[in-house]
């Protein structure tokens, strides 16, 4: 149960990790990197997302038998 | 599963921790925020789930009693089921801004629901039809 927990924890680190990195590539002059490794991490916590979502709704499922 | 009755606890602190760093990122990247929501939601929902499966149990012990009950059971629980996925989805559309989304996905669930409870309606019609005389 606190694994779910730390799953919030760990995308709100990934996100302020990738604004850090944006804001550093950018004051290096390098834009275009900026904006890759920004939807670079932004894809990679959908795609966590997007598996948490699938357990969810699998799980919804089997509880109410559909 | 030590600790259940007073989870109420950890999901009042799992949603203050939700809203704080989803202002926090905000700040930073306002994409993230939504994800950060998105998933104290989730965890939040599946702590409940399992607390609704005993009571789930428990209703259709009580159904399954009732003849008529029976066949209509699971018809409740697939409304119910819309009920909740719609508005969940819902809600984090309106978070997100989306508002036109939102209010789709609510359209959506209204009208699966009513889609669901025709038979229940039918059933209940013709219930009707047979007490009256003549």
């Amino acid at each position: 149960m606190d694994f779910n927990v730390d799953i919030i924890f760990k995308i709100a680190a990934i996100g302020i990790i990738v604004a850090i990195v944006d804001v550093m590539l950018k004051r290096a002059g390098r834009d275009e990197l900026a904006m890759m490794a920004t939807l670079a991490g932004i894809i990679v916590v959908l795609i966590v997302i997007v598996q948490m979502i699938n357990n969810f709704f699998v799980s919804v499922k089997t509880l109410f038998q559909l | 599963m030590f600790f259940m009755d007073m989870d109420i606890f950890r999901i009042a602190i799992i949603g203050i921790c939700g809203v704080i760093i989803s202002s926090v990122v905000k700040g930073y990247k306002a994409e993230f925020a939504i994800y950060v929501i998105m998933a104290t939601v989730m965890v939040i929902f599946i702590m409940i789930l399992y607390k609704l499966s005993y009571v789930f149990e428990f209703l259709g012990d009580i159904y399954n009693q009732i003849s008529y009950g029976r066949n209509f059971f699971p018809i409740i629980l697939k409304v119910l089921a819309v009920a909740y996925i719609a508005d969940f989805t819902a809600q984090i559309c309106k978070d997100a801004g989306e508002a036109a989304i939102a209010g789709k996905v609510e359209l959506a669930g209204k009208v699966m629901i009513f889609y669901l409870a025709m038979p229940v309606m039918v059933a209940v019609l013709e219930l009707i039809n047979r007490m009256l005389p003549g």
